[in-house]
């Protein structure tokens, strides 16, 4: 079972319909079984298989202020990803840094990394909808240029700061279907 | 939260008002009058007919000229904005984007430059099951122009229904077209809704269609009370 969870500023928002309904879809569709549950509803991730930290409105910092309700991923173990203002969050609570630089439409992705999700090095046409950059800390490496996208060393934390339900739907089927 | 939503009177925009209105406060409609039929950013079909729309919902409407004008319309579009938040206090903007990742990034950038936030609460939706909600939430949806083959003459002043659907989910199969018109393939008028007070009635209209191109254009229509519960 994955959890996809709404980062966006109240649980039930008109944002939810751009940010989370569309991951939430196309994970249905590359055949997962899904919960959906806003960030302040969750007490304990634990019984998931794997988590997605869905997008948010440009201007919607809530669950980053929010930070102290995420500090379960500092020891989440299971495949995880963070998709724009998900990656960000994962980026802070990690120990990383959130430095603020507006990214908005698409624009290509130079992957510069070779992973089970994102594939090898090569430049992906992508959708931006973000706010910031990334200072990924020693425990995240980038697999792509300018930190658009991440994974953790030592377990199957991903980041991407671009929105890969709106472009590069292959990438949530690879989540749901491969060996992270 | 105070919104405007961008508007033409078409389902898009009309569904897009419907959700904003059942999480935050809609508080105005901006309508873009664009002067030129091929514009980029704004639907032109019938526009005069938005401000009727606006009426029968019972909001506020702004309308802002535009000579449309490829990126001069987003300069235009950005005043208007500009001006809904003076008049208003709207604090975002709402639109009803579904692919189109020219208009929502143009959309998205003039609201970061001016401290907005933005929502397109359509985005990404399966289209086939978005015709379906509209007809199951009681919207009344006419076409009012097509503008690719196949889509023909039969099309025109027609009430989008469950049949019209599994036409065009056909056409999509066999022809690639985008079944709600999001490639410019098609475009709409709202005639009632559950968010309308009042429900538009067509007086009078004419079919013009010629090179696979076609539009209902209305002559005449009114509003007309609806039954009270």
């Amino acid at each position: 079972m994955i959890l996809v969870l709404d980062l966006c500023y109240r649980d039930g928002s008109l944002s939810r319909y751009e940010f989370v309904d569309p991951v939430a879809n196309a994970l249905r569709r590359a055949g997962a079984e899904i919960d959906v549950l806003h960030y302040r509803e969750l007490d304990d991730p634990s019984g998931y298989d794997k988590v997605v930290l869905c997008g948010t409105a440009l201007k919607d910092r809530c669950c980053i202020d929010d930070a102290q309700k995420f500090s379960w991923i500092r020891d989440w173990k299971n495949p995880m990803l963070g998709i724009s203002t998900g990656a960000a969050l994962i980026c802070s609570i990690l120990g990383g840094r959130v430095l603020p630089d507006i990214h908005i439409g698409m624009e290509d992705v130079r992957i510069i990394g070779e992973t089970p999700l994102l594939g090898e090095p090569r430049n992906i046409p992508s959708f931006h909808l973000h706010s910031f950059r990334l200072v990924l800390p020693s425990e995240l490496i980038a697999v792509a240029e300018n930190c658009e996208a991440f994974v953790a060393r030592d377990r199957p934390i991903y980041g991407v700061l671009f929105n890969p339900e709106v472009r590069n739907r292959w990438i949530l089927e690879r989540f749901v279907k491969c060996e992270l | 939260m105070k919104l405007g939503v961008l508007f033409s009177g078409g389902k898009d925009s009309v569904f897009a008002c419907y959700r904003a209105m059942e999480k935050e406060d809609v508080r105005c409609l901006i309508t873009l009058i664009s002067e030129n039929e091929e514009s980029y950013m704004f639907h032109t079909q019938n526009i005069g007919l938005a401000e009727l729309v606006a009426s029968a919902i019972g909001i506020d409407m702004l309308k802002w000229r535009t000579p449309g004008v490829e990126e001069r319309e987003l300069e235009d579009l950005r005043e208007a904005i500009v001006e809904a938040c003076r008049l208003y206090g709207i604090e975002g903007i709402v639109t009803g984007a579904i692919e189109s990742v020219y208009q929502s990034s143009r959309v998205q950038r003039i609201c970061s430059e001016l401290d907005l936030w933005c929502f397109n609460p359509l985005w990404q939706i399966d289209q086939p099951d978005y015709l379906r909600m509209l007809i199951a939430h009681g919207f009344r949806v006419i076409v009012t122009g097509v503008f690719a083959y196949p889509l023909d003459e039969s099309f025109l002043g027609a009430e989008i229904d469950r049949e019209m659907i599994e036409k065009l989910e056909r056409l999509q199969k066999r022809y690639g077209i985008s079944p709600s018109g999001e490639g410019g393939e098609l475009e709409t008028l709202v005639l009632d809704g559950p968010i309308f007070r009042r429900r538009l009635e067509v007086l009078r209209a004419e079919r013009l269609f010629s090179n696979n191109r076609g539009r209902y254009v209305i002559e005449s229509a009114r509003l007309v009370e609806k039954p009270t519960n």
